[in-house]
This record gives C-alpha cells, sequence and structure tokens, in this order.
C-alpha cells in the first residue's frame, strides 16, 4: 500500500487482531473447503467473532457496544476482505445491523441486541417493493446476500423500513449463481408477504445507516484488492524469467504502480468517508459514501484482473488463491445494487446530468 | 446552491467565490469552517481579481506577477516560510487550504513557484547566511524572478547524465559555466537561474556535481524560447557560454550538488500546489454550468456525464492523498516518494479533464478558443518535472520494492 490511511491506534489494533483470528482460523484452504457446504461457512466461526465482539463493534454503548465506531469497523471489514472472509458477518453486521440502529422502534432494538450477540443473523432486502395497505409487500429483490442464510430479512422499500420472516408466507427465497463460490447470494421474492413496519428514526438516519452499509463493503473490497496487490508483488519479486525476477520488466511494474495507485486512493476514500458515518453532514456522506464504493468496486475489479494477468499461466488456475480475489471483487461488486446505477446515482447527486 | 448554504460566502463587492462544497465532502483536517480559511478568504473577496486572465500570454504573466505583489502587500506571501525569513510560519495543512481558497476564488496562478516553492526553502536549508539575507526577501516580494536548469538535450529523465560544465577561476574563486539547458520555464523572464552543473570533470553520474545561482542578465547567457504547440512559450533554451557565478553563490558545497537537487525534488513533488486538486474541481464545476445551459444529444450527455463523474471521483481521490501527505508533514514525517504518487495521478488527471472541458467548450460551442488552448497545453503536465513513466518506475522500485 502507498499509503496508510489508519494513524489512530484503536483502529489499528482491531485491525491486527482480527488479521491474526482470521489467519490462524480461516485460511483460504478452509474457506475453500467451507464454499463446498450448502451455508458456505462454519456457524462456530461466527458465533466466536460475535463473542469477541466483532458485530458489536460500532454500536454505541446504550446498545450494547464497545464504544468505537464505523471507522473500527470498517478496518474489521477491510482485514474480512484480504482473508476473503466468508459467513455473514457482512450481511448482518454490515448490511442489517446499521439499517435497524436507524429505527426509533422496540423491534429494531431487540433485533439489534441479537444481531450483536450472533443469536440471530439478519440481511438487507433493498429493492422497489410494492407496499400495500396492512404492511403486505409484493416484488422481487436479486443480489441478497446470505439471503438462504439469513432468519431475519430487512427490508427497505423507499424510506420504509420493514422486517420480514424468512419462512413466512408470500415469501421465497432462492439461491442464485454466483462468481465467488464463497459467497452466498440469493434472490428473494415476496408475494403479499406480511411485514413488520419499524418506525424510524428520520429519514436521514436511513440514509446515514444505508451509507454505512456501502462503506463496509467498500471497506471489504478495497481489502481483497490491497491482498491480491501484495500476492502480486511477491510472486514478481521471485518468479524468474530470462534470469532475472519478472518484477524488474518495466512493462510489469507500470502495469504495478497504476494498479497500486488506484488501490491505495480508493482505500484513502473509504476511510474518509467512513470518518463522516456518525456525524458528518448527511449529503456529504451519502456522496463519500458512494464516491468509496464506486472507486472501491472499480479498483477491485481491476487489480484483481491485473493480478490474473501479472501471475500468467499459474493465475487462471482454480488451484491458485489470486483467483479467488477477483471472483469476489466481481460477486461484491453490485451486492449494493448494481455498481453502473449507483455511478449514475453520483452523477446525478453532483449535478452532472 | 442554496443562499442558506453556511459555506457560501458572499464578499462585499459582490465578486461571489464558489462555495466549499465544490471541493468535495468536507475532509476533518482541512475544515470548510477552519479561521484561517474565513480570513484568508475575507481578504481575498475584496483584493482577488475579479477578471479572467489574459489570453496572451505577456499579458497572462504580467497579470500574475501583479498578483503576486498583491499577495505580498497583504502579508500572505511565503506562507509557510518561517518568520525569520519573512513568512507567516504556517504548516502543510494551512497552504493547502491556502490553495483551495485561492481556487475557489479563481486568483491567478503564482509567477514565481522556481523561487517561492523550489530555491528558498532549499536555501533555507543548504545555503550560506550572506545568500540567506541576499537572495531570499527578493523571492518573497516577487521582485526577483527565477528559473530551473536542470534538464539537458540529452539529459532530461536521466538527469545524472548531464554535461553542463562550470569551473572555478583560480584567482578569484568565480564560477564559469559551460552548456546548455532546456525546457527551462520562464527562462526569458527570470533574473537567475539555478543551474546543476559538473564542476569535478573526472567525476561521474550523481558526483562532482554543484548547485550554482547564475545571473541572467550577463551577455554569456542566452535564451531561444520553445514556441510549444499551444502557442505559449513558457519554456526555452538556455545556453551558457562562459556565464560568470559569483564565488559563494553555490547552494549546499561544491561537489554536493546532487544533494541539493534532491533536496529541492522534494519541495517540488511535495508542494500541492503542483499537483492542486482545487482548480480541477473548480474546472469541473464550470464545465458542469457550461453542460447545464447546452442542450446535448441523448449520446453526448451519456458520455459527458459518465467522464465528468469519474473524473470528479478521480480529483477526490488526488484530495485525499494531498490532505494525506500535509497530515504527515504537518507531523514532520517524510514523504519521500509518495510524491511521484501525487504527481502521477495530477497529471494523468489534469490532462483528462482539460479534454472533457475541450469537448464540452466544443458541444456547447462556448469559450471554444480558451478550450484549445488549454488542451493543448496541458499535454505538458504528465512530462514536466518528471515524466509520469518516470514517476511510475519510482513507485514500483522505491514504493512496491520491485526489483531494479
Amino acid at each position: 500500500m502507498l499509503t496508510e490511511p489508519l494513524t489512530d491506534e484503536d483502529t489499528v489494533a482491531i485491525a491486527e487482531v482480527v488479521r491474526r483470528f482470521l489467519t490462524e482460523r480461516c485460511p483460504t484452504e478452509r474457506v475453500r473447503r467451507l464454499a463446498t457446504t450448502d451455508d458456505g461457512y462454519d456457524p462456530a466461526d461466527f458465533a466466536e467473532m460475535a463473542e469477541m465482539g466483532w458485530a458489536a463493534l460500532a454500536l454505541s454503548d446504550e446498545d450494547g457496544g464497545a464504544g468505537y465506531g464505523p471507522p473500527q469497523l470498517a478496518a474489521l471489514f477491510e482485514e474480512s476482505g484480504r482473508a476473503l472472509g466468508s459467513g455473514p458477518l457482512l450481511a448482518s453486521a454490515g448490511f442489517a445491523l446499521p439499517v435497524l440502529t436507524a429505527c426509533d422502534d422496540p423491534v429494531a432494538t431487540e433485533l439489534v441486541s441479537a444481531l450483536a450477540t450472533g443469536e440471530r443473523i439478519a440481511t438487507l432486502v433493498y429493492a422497489p417493493l410494492t407496499v400495500s395497505a396492512g404492511d403486505t409487500l409484493t416484488g422481487t429483490a436479486r443480489r441478497v446476500l446470505d439471503g438462504t442464510t439469513a432468519d431475519i430479512l430487512v427490508v427497505v422499500a423507499g424510506d420504509q423500513v420493514f422486517v420480514v420472516d424468512p419462512g413466512g408466507e408470500g415469501v421465497r427465497i432462492d439461491r442464485s449463481p454466483c462468481a465467488d463460490d464463497t459467497r452466498r447470494v440469493a434472490e428473494v421474492r415476496f408475494a403479499g408477504a406480511p411485514a413488520t413496519r419499524l418506525d424510524l428514526g428520520s429519514p436521514d438516519r436511513l440514509r446515514r445507516g444505508l451509507s454505512a452499509a456501502d462503506i463496509y463493503l467498500a471497506a471489504s473490497l478495497v481489502g481483497g484488492a490491497g491482498r491480491a496487490l501484495e500476492m502480486t508483488l511477491e510472486y514478481l519479486r521471485t518468479r524468474h524469467q530470462f534470469g532475472k525476477p519478472i518484477g524488474s520488466f518495466q512493462a510489469l511494474k507500470h502495469r504495478c504502480a497504476d494498479a497500486a495507485v488506484a488501490v491505495s486512493l480508493a482505500r484513502e476514500l473509504v476511510h474518509g468517508a467512513a470518518a463522516l458515518v456518525s456525524d458528518g453532514p448527511i449529503d456529504e456522506l451519502t456522496v463519500a459514501a458512494t464516491s468509496a464504493l464506486v472507486r472501491a468496486a472499480g479498483c477491485a475489479q481491476r487489480m484483481t484482473g491485473e493480478a490474473i494477468q501479472l501471475y500468467g499461466g499459474i493465475g487462471f488456475t482454480d488451484e491458485h488463491d489470486i483467483g479467488l480475489y477477483y471472483r469476489r471483487a466481481l460477486a461484491d461488486r453490485d451486492l449494493r445494487g448494481p455498481i453502473v446505477e449507483r455511478a449514475a446515482e453520483l452523477s446525478r447527486a453532483l449535478g452532472f446530468s | 446552491m442554496t443562499t442558506t448554504d453556511p459555506v457560501r460566502r458572499t464578499s462585499a463587492l459582490g465578486h461571489a467565490p464558489l462555495s466549499r462544497r465544490v471541493l468535495g465532502p468536507e475532509n476533518g483536517a482541512v475544515p470548510f469552517e477552519h479561521p484561517f480559511r474565513a480570513e484568508f478568504a475575507s481578504w481575498l473577496d475584496c483584493h482577488a481579481p475579479t477578471e479572467p486572465e489574459p489570453a496572451h500570454e505577456d499579458e497572462r504573466f504580467a497579470h500574475r506577477r501583479a498578483w503576486q505583489a498583491t499577495m505580498h502587500a497583504g502579508g500572505w506571501a511565503g506562507l509557510t516560510w518561517p518568520a525569520e525569513y519573512g513568512g507567516r510560519g504556517e504548516g502543510p495543512l494551512v497552504q493547502l487550504m491556502a490553495y483551495e481558497e485561492l481556487a475557489l476564488h479563481r486568483a491567478p496562478e503564482p509567477a514565481n513557484t522556481p523561487g517561492m516553492i523550489l530555491l528558498g526553502p532549499t536555501l533555507m536549508l543548504l545555503g550560506t547566511d550572506e545568500l540567506k539575507e541576499r537572495f531570499l526577501p527578493r523571492i518573497l516580494s516577487g521582485a526577483d524572478l527565477y528559473c530551473q536548469g536542470f534538464s539537458e538535450p540529452d539529459s532530461g529523465s536521466d538527469l545524472a547524465s548531464l554535461r553542463t560544465r562550470a569551473r572555478r577561476d583560480r584567482s578569484t574563486g568565480d564560477w564559469a559555466i559551460d552548456g546548455q539547458k532546456i525546457w527551462t520555464t520562464f527562462a526569458d523572464r527570470a533574473d537567475y537561474c539555478f543551474v546543476l552543473a559538473r564542476t569535478d570533470p573526472d567525476s561521474r553520474r550523481h558526483r562532482g556535481l554543484t548547485l550554482l545561482i547564475c545571473p541572467m542578465d550577463q551577455p554569456r547567457v542566452s535564451v531561444r524560447p520553445i514556441r510549444q504547440i499551444s502557442g505559449d512559450r513558457e519554456f526555452s533554451e538556455v545556453f551558457f557560454d562562459d556565464a560568470r557565478v559569483p564565488a559563494g553563490w553555490v547552494v549546499g558545497e561544491p561537489g554536493a550538488g546532487w544533494h541539493a537537487a534532491m533536496t529541492l525534488f522534494q519541495f517540488e513533488r511535495g508542494d500541492p500546489g503542483y499537483t492542486d486538486h482545487a482548480r480541477l474541481l473548480v474546472e469541473l464545476a464550470d464545465i458542469r454550468t457550461t453542460l447545464a445551459a447546452a442542450a446535448l444529444s441523448p449520446a453526448a450527455a451519456a458520455d459527458i456525464r459518465a467522464r465528468a463523474t469519474s473524473l470528479w471521483l478521480r480529483c477526490q481521490e488526488l484530495r485525499a492523498l494531498n490532505v494525506r501527505l500535509a497530515v504527515l508533514a504537518e507531523q514532520g514525517r517524510p514523504i519521500a516518494e509518495t510524491g511521484s504518487v501525487t504527481n502521477l495521478v495530477w497529471g494523468e488527471l489534469a490532462k483528462d479533464v482539460a479534454d472533457l472541458n475541450g469537448d464540452v467548450a466544443d458541444l456547447a460551442g462556448r469559450d471554444v478558443a480558451a478550450a484549445i488552448h488549454h488542451r493543448l497545453a496541458c499535454r505538458a503536465k504528465s512530462i514536466y518535472s518528471g515524466t509520469t513513466e518516470i514517476q511510475r518506475t519510482i513507485i514500483a522500485e522505491r514504493l512496491l520494492g520491485l526489483p531494479r
């Protein structure tokens, strides 16, 4: 990495703890093995992460949190992205929890503590659904992360938030094809599904929660890109051809320099946006979060794609881990809405259209 | 922007600067409500020229020089220079905010960056007391202008291969320079040139070089301006034919010119004025205004919109990086080769913004001549002060640790 955005000691310390745990407990061989199971993860791992307070990291003291905030949780998800972390931590703690904490509702409060302790698993459904009288939902949501794993669906339709039982009537959830075997992505179809409406504190708080979700996804993307960069540099230093390390060839150096700059700068945007989540002006936060996600998604796809090219033949084998990072970048890119739509949304917010 | 926007200011003269929101989301290290911004902006409200920069090169330079004099008279010259040298002793974060405020006021660019940003700070570190007393006040006031004599026809990116020589007069100790420099910005306007020359004829590469301050006003120095594709003559060739330099006018030790040059480069690569995100964001804000008034076809609009958004994002990244480096510099931590990253990002970005500006001006039929000039002038930005390819190599070898 060309710059080091993490300067505060707490954040650095948290990132180190998370890295150590994931390196020891979830090396890629294990992530690959778990990918062949139905759920794609080991619930015991998830329980242990929850016990260590990972899911609750950004919660306020009154919500049972550890007194840290979004910048620390972003650092955690960056580490998780580096390690190709699987399981529902991102869906539950990264996507659903920030939306629930934006609500002013006893049901939400109860769910927040259940998610924080890992006792329950939620995911976020964000789609243009039809809300009928009596709060029933109709419509389809695609790319729902861990939709087949979650036992609670937190649904955002416009500026309304609902909770839906995934096993309830009028709900159908199917696993979708995904570029990354270690991820579980689903299509969720509602046909008059009964939903529990949650009282929102204010529409701005919901926007804050959704921006936080964007930032955690972006953090995970730059984490994966950063790891792919490190692995690639290591390979270029050690692989020899024509009697020299291939990293000494300028064509490869320049590709690395460009990719490394892209990753480092996107990472700056991610950590800059994370600093705005708690009390930045809402319009600026929204723009900063969307910007971070658009650039993180772009740099991740580019870096991991370059990595395969720079590795040469071994890069496109299933056996080598580098391809996993490309697959993860593809799978994650559109999890908070197709990234092309997010870029168009940003363009409108900036007044370019 | 509405009139209730808390960061928008209106001036007593009715010359409204752009809102700070043009810069993007607020960055806590350089807050919009910082007292320095308020003080400087209110001075700029009254003193920044409201008319656009003249199109003719000589008039434009005179305009910039007049602006530098105004800044000096207002006490704003040498913001980061220590008080003992007549500056305000501010740190890198204030410097960065100053560049942003200047851009939002569309203030002219400075006329004497080689003196103010490069030679001045280098003299403070390496110069003798005599040199500091002689030169620093006149750099600060803008009385003297400087140019940088580094590149040569056969020594561009490979600076250490330079062939300009200087030898010492045994009796007087004065130096005599023979050789040729090229791409020397403002050489035809400068009073002095800081020349990197080989003073030990038996030396090779980085050894045996000396950095000398050479007066330009002598018959043994001749300047031939180079006409660029933009039509400007910003750069020149400079010929030294036994040109005289007084004995003590050496920056650093004789023979230690490479160290002096590298010290100077650090200022060049560490100053966000050379990689200014704010002027690019102002350019994008102007493009947005033009777009809003233009009737583009759907195909053109889609292309322009996507490029504008992507360029705005790249400007935000450059801003984050400039702020990051200013924070590190403020803490006294080394920036080292990270300046190559800002240089690379800015050089490519400035060209792309100018290209978008040119396309939009053309499609909208507004300010086309200025846009053509700007687009052509910007091609130099990824070349001067080290091509972006040199920067990529530096990044790969020194920051990413790839083998040479």
